[in-house]
């Protein structure tokens, strides 16, 4: 095995032939060279971003909506537990649309030109099923869900078929069931994450093994 | 310079080096193909965050390296869901599939060589390609971010690994 005449062989093996398209080509539209194909896909991030954004105003502003509108009828007086679950519900709904698009923009944030240490480093946290950051990122997301809508379930819908005296009981017996349902949310998502991404996750620290450093004992 | 410029002129110098490279972590001409564009587009999207504080050579082999290490994740994960799913794993291309020499139009000696290659782990496959580009130890050092001592050592045994496969191999390809 000879290196030298090898890496001069290896020096010969050239890219496909692949249409790379000049400026004034790739102006057209529906160009099949490379250069359009980029632009091409430029543009569809463009719109993707853009849909996003439309779609992220629509919902806040229904949900302001929603919640002046209510707030502002006049034949309804407001009392207290409304005005508290809808603030509540509308603080949770805008908190999970912040905590999301953090998530959606991090894992966009794949910066392929940095050295491939910090790539593997930053690999392995956006595949770790959970950092402590997101763990009360989550839990505050919950708790805000769960103390707007117990309001709601317990005052406006049970009302009807539970007494005054069994208010308090009918709140623990619907925190015990949020609390079941998140659990078991976490459950199946963990269940999902150990089936799709713990195996790349053990191959990325694998990767990282590789590369840690070693005693200089063989080099010559 | 603006950025069809930019990148044309980044296509020309090393579009011959990122395909070489691809070829040392796939041996199927089409995965190949998928990986060595997949790599264009990397470049492309990266070069408006090109802020050029190191060679753009070195700043290419980064993202040429980062992006075949990424693909080997995904080609697993898909392989993951068919094989989920009942169907055959190979349908998906696992990038192990022959490549005829007529197809690749390589020399025996080299199809031997990537064959080797495609032996070793991810990052030594990286390793022993980066250095076969005639890089240098303080570049690959600046792509891997370790430092040149290290990259040395690793080197030389990744080397000594490919030898010991290649000697094994040679019976069976020549």
């Amino acid at each position: 095995m000879e290196w030298n005449d090898l890496k001069n062989e290896l020096g010969k093996v050239g890219a496909p032939d692949m249409r790379l398209g000049s400026a004034d080509s790739a102006a057209g539209c529906g160009g099949d060279d490379l250069i359009s194909r980029l632009r091409a896909r430029d543009a569809e991030e463009a719109a993707r971003l853009k849909q996003a954004r439309i779609l992220f105003c629509v919902a806040a502003g229904f949900m302001a909506f929603a919640f002046l509108g209510i707030a502002s009828i006049p034949s309804q007086p407001l009392y207290a537990p409304r005005v508290l679950h809808q603030g509540v519900l509308l603080a949770a709904f805008v908190y999970i649309a912040w905590a999301l698009r953090r998530k959606l923009r991090n894992l966009a944030k794949v910066d392929y030109a940095q050295p491939v240490r910090s790539f593997l480093e930053q690999a392995e946290q956006r595949y770790i099923f959970m950092r402590p950051a997101d763990y009360v990122v989550t839990l505050l997301g919950l708790l805000l869900l769960g103390l707007g809508s117990a309001p709601y379930v317990v005052g406006l819908l049970l009302r009807r078929y539970i007494g005054p005296e069994q208010y308090l009981a009918a709140v623990v017996l619907y925190g015990l069931f949020y609390v079941l349902v998140c659990a078991m949310g976490l459950w199946f998502t963990r269940r999902d994450w150990e089936r799709d991404k713990l195996p790349l996750l053990a191959d990325i620290r694998r990767m990282k093994d590789a590369l840690k450093e070693e005693p200089a004992d063989e080099a010559s | 310079m603006d950025k069809e410029s930019q990148f044309k002129a980044i296509w020309q110098a090393n579009r011959d080096r990122i395909y070489r490279v691809c070829c040392g972590y796939v041996r199927d001409e089409d995965v190949r193909q998928d990986l060595f564009q997949t790599v264009l587009l990397h470049v492309w999207e990266s070069l408006e965050t090109y802020r050029g504080d190191s060679q753009v050579g070195t700043w290419v082999f980064r993202i040429t390296v980062n992006t075949c290490l990424g693909y080997l994740r995904t080609r697993r994960r898909q392989q993951n869901l068919w094989t989920q799913r009942g169907e055959d794993a190979g349908r998906v291309g696992n990038g192990l599939a022959p490549c005829p020499t007529e197809v690749c139009g390589m020399r025996d000696d080299i199809e031997r060589l990537y064959i080797c290659i495609h032996q070793l782990p991810p990052v030594e496959r990286m390793l022993i390609s980066l250095h076969l580009e005639e890089m240098g130890t303080e570049e690959m050092a600046d792509v891997l971010g370790l430092s040149p001592d290290h990259v040395r050592v690793k080197i030389h045994r990744v080397k000594k690994v490919l030898r010991g496969i290649w000697e094994r191999t040679g019976d069976g390809m020549e």
